[in-house]
């Protein structure tokens, strides 16, 4: 019996140019110079306001834009890839790297973005370690939260989407590299937990050690002995837990401006 | 389970219960950023079930395009990938597949006794055990999907829905039972056959060492030491005590009745043992949003009026005592408590007549004394006193071919000048005359509750979707009346008419109020035509008054 995997989505590297097909959605092609072509499946007219018809169009190709596309150019271009948000802190030229579940880092990031804090990467943060610091660069690519997520907040949002709850919000943006100064590792706070706590030791590298891409993300000249050193490169920087309460994040996040800003 | 799989795999320094393999990964939607560069929150709700599929295809190493399948021979030859699941088994879209089977060898379920499990999932939630115990009865069949966080639907059902799925004939691989109370017994001897079965190859001494390692005194020591990843939000310690029927010092007599009243029938199936004797009852289906309970009903309500001398009411608690022991309680809409002894007869049309209609009236609605029938797309609500033959008819009007959404009591839905009846799957309850004109043996069918004459019949469940009303016809016998005759009903006689028909009529005004009942009722006359069909008091002439119906 022969299996045909028209109807998976399928990412091809085989070629120069990579091809992302997801049936009934649409196609990216990637170059090797990080050029990005997409290509939507399913004709849909832009003017069919009805909430069963499908996103319009543009809606779809932005979304394999920034979705797809736009994460495998970044790493054809040689980046490395971390998982999380970058924000750089009001004021300064240091930037923080956020991760953990994407619910968990939405609410950690919009309470900075209330704070003044400005977004330079969502979810795929393009990095370049240089000899003495490790750069993270910018994504034009949206800011994404959850719908309710983003209804609890002052900002303006908008769905990225017909048929998704994904909303994109206006934060500010940064919109040059910054030198990366810190990790913060995020998540919901458990009762009779401390809601800040300076890791070290073996917590410090594993947290570091997770936020590096890896799979068709991971730089092509990788090596395990590559892996090795750029996580050892993050964990040197100053690596923090933070424990949050869903509803009342306010207590987590003044500990986190509050070391932030000592000296 | 994970863990014992987990130790078995794992070297014995190296073993850690924060590190349990979930399962999750290669399949968890969040992966698809490292698998394919995929950031799964621009997805929309069904793709996200889709890249899920493929990701499970991938994983399983079988979703390379146009493989040669060779059977089983090939499926064996590999050491199966563990996947942990919360979710009903369903067959999925096209293409979306949860459980597909290219990629599925076999699955194992792992079932607890539910009463240990509502007081596992108490703590862990952060609920009562009361909310627990109506968490795990609840069939959550529908649960959508959340892109923006990377997660796919997983409908986990009830404790009774979710095994039943899993046990279901349709299930298209081996599905291999495993109960937690014979884990503690003798893991060993339980996990052996299992994982041959599966092909996930060991020894028995690997597998006895992987055992021990996995110990739930060791699996709590390690979480105290290094932590657990899945522990809740809401308890500090995941690994609380693992024991079996530890529900006996945990729950309440009404509540450990409850559990066996919602789960017998599947907890009989595993195994398990009751304590109790659980009501012949049929269960309400979830869209009707009331939860029952068995238990104690309380002696008195503060603030109630008493509209009849067996009901006490205010617009939020009603109490209805149907004798000594056996009485209803109903609060807010949405929770009934049943109380009721020995009797072995069936009680639903206690929760399907009295907890419905009294419930509607707590939510600001009200039902008329009535069936509901569809004949041809058109919807058809037929009220009568008690032995106007409202049964009766739209029995016969089924025999017919046409189709009985619900019979007795019809819930009203008002939406913007429009009426709706929401249909629910309710027994039809008849006397022994009108069983054998409909062709049904009397003798047969289960007798209702309470010494009442009426036998019960199960219907098809009717689709849940609410239906625009066309027409009410009111079945009016009455003596001197020669032949059954349709009239049409004008003016304020219609509002008389189906003023005298609103279900639990005598409670309506205590519970509504006066105002928003003439609201209600203004509205349905407003909407809806409304016949009265007189026929002969003594002589039914079903044929003639069924074919009445028809030709509306």
């Amino acid at each position: 019996m022969i299996r045909s995997a028209d109807n998976r989505v399928r990412l091809d590297r085989d070629e120069d140019v990579w091809v992302g097909r997801f049936p009934g959605l649409g196609s990216v092609r990637v170059s090797p110079d990080g050029q990005i072509d997409v290509e939507v499946e399913c004709e849909i007219e832009s003017d069919d306001l009805s909430s069963a018809a499908p996103s319009p169009l543009e809606d779809i190709e932005r979304a394999l834009h920034f979705g797809w596309g736009e994460p495998l150019s970044l790493v054809r271009r040689g980046f490395v890839l971390a998982e999380g948000v970058a924000l750089v802190s009001p004021g300064s030229d240091r930037c923080v790297l956020v991760h953990g579940e994407v619910h968990d880092t939405s609410i950690l990031v919009l309470g900075l973005a209330a704070r003044g804090w400005t977004v330079l990467a969502d979810r795929v943060v393009p990095l370049e370690f240089g000899e003495s610091s490790v750069e993270a660069h910018p994504r034009s690519a949206p800011f994404l939260v959850a719908k309710r997520r983003a209804e609890t907040t002052q900002f303006v949002s908008h769905t990225v989407r017909r048929e998704t709850n994904t909303v994109a919000v206006e934060v500010d943006r940064a919109n040059q590299p910054h030198a990366l100064s810190a990790l913060v590792s995020v998540r919901i706070r458990r009762p009779n937990e401390s809601v800040f706590e300076i890791l070290s030791g073996h917590d410090r590298f594993d947290s570091a050690r997770k936020t590096l891409l890896g799979g068709v993300l991971a730089p092509s000249t990788a090596s395990p002995e590559d892996s090795l050193r750029r996580s050892l490169r993050l964990a040197s920087m100053p690596c923090v837990a933070l424990r949050l309460d869903t509803y009342a994040p306010g207590t987590a996040i003044d500990a986190l401006t509050s070391w932030w800003d000592s000296p | 389970m994970r863990a014992i799989v987990t130790a078995l795999q794992t070297h014995p320094h190296l073993f850690e219960v924060d590190h349990l393999g979930s399962g999750a990964q290669p399949f968890g939607v969040s992966s698809s950023l490292p698998i394919f560069g995929l950031d799964a929150r621009w997805l929309s709700f069904s793709e996200i079930d889709r890249l899920r599929t493929s990701l499970i295809s991938r994983g399983s190493k079988r979703g390379a395009a146009d493989e040669i399948d060779d059977g089983e021979s090939d499926r064996r030859s590999s050491p199966p990938l563990l996947r942990k699941t919360h979710e009903i088994y369903r067959r999925g879209e096209p293409g979306a597949e949860p459980f597909p089977l290219e990629a599925t060898r076999a699955a194992i379920l792992v079932v607890r006794d539910p009463r240990d499990v509502a007081c596992s999932f108490a703590p862990f939630f952060g609920v009562d055990l009361d909310s627990a115990i109506d968490a795990i009865a609840t069939n959550r069949t529908s649960d959508l999907a959340n892109p923006a966080h990377c997660e796919t639907a997983q409908p986990r059902g009830s404790w009774s829905s979710h095994t039943l799925s899993w046990l279901s004939p349709d299930v298209p691989f081996p599905v291999h039972l495993v109960r937690y109370e014979d884990l503690l017994l003798d893991a060993v001897s339980t996990l052996e056959p299992v994982f041959a079965a599966i092909g996930l190859e060991c020894t028995r001494e690997q597998l006895s060492d992987a055992v021990e390692r996995a110990r739930f005194e060791r699996l709590q020591d390690s979480e105290a030491r290094s932590g657990f990843r899945e522990t809740s939000p809401s308890t500090a310690v995941f690994f609380r005590s693992g024991r079996s029927g530890g529900w006996r010092d945990e729950l309440s007599e009404d509540q450990v009745a409850t559990i066996e009243q919602d789960h017998h029938e599947v907890m009989g199936k595993i195994g398990y043992e009751l304590e109790t004797r659980p009501l012949r009852l049929t269960p309400l289906p979830d869209h009707l949003g009331l939860r029952i309970r068995i238990g104690k009903v309380p002696d008195a309500i503060d603030g109630a009026s008493q509209p009849t001398k067996w009901v006490a009411t205010t617009q939020t608690k009603t109490r209805v005592k149907f004798s000594a022991e056996r009485a209803l309680y109903v609060e807010d809409g949405r929770r009934a408590t049943l109380q009721w002894k020995d009797d072995l007869d069936d009680v639903s049309w206690v929760v399907q007549g009295w907890a419905v209609s009294i419930a509607t009236l707590q939510r600001g609605e009200f039902s008329l004394h009535a069936s509901t029938i569809e004949i041809d797309n058109k919807i058809i609500v037929i009220a009568g006193q008690s032995g106007a033959g409202k049964s009766t008819t739209s029995m016969a009007l089924r025999n017919r071919g046409h189709r009985l959404l619900v019979d007795d009591t019809t819930l009203l839905r008002f939406d913007s000048g429009v009426v709706y009846v929401a249909p629910y799957a309710r027994n039809v309850h008849l006397l022994p005359d009108s069983a054998q004109a409909l062709g049904l043996d009397f003798e047969e069918l289960p007798r209702l509750a309470g010494g009442r004459t009426k036998v019960s019949f199960t219907p098809d469940e009717p689709s849940q979707d609410p239906r625009r009303i066309d027409c009410i016809v009111v079945l009016d016998p009455r003596d001197g009346c020669m032949e059954p005759t349709l009239l049409e009903l004008h003016g304020m006689h219609r509002f008389k008419v189906l003023r005298e028909h609103v279900a639990r009529s005598a409670v309506s005004s205590s519970i509504l109020g006066q105002e928003r009942l003439f609201q209600l009722l203004t509205d349905l006359v407003d909407a809806v035509p409304v016949f009265e069909l007189t026929r002969p008091k003594n002589e039914w002439h079903l044929d003639r008054v069924v074919s009445l119906i028809e030709g509306l």
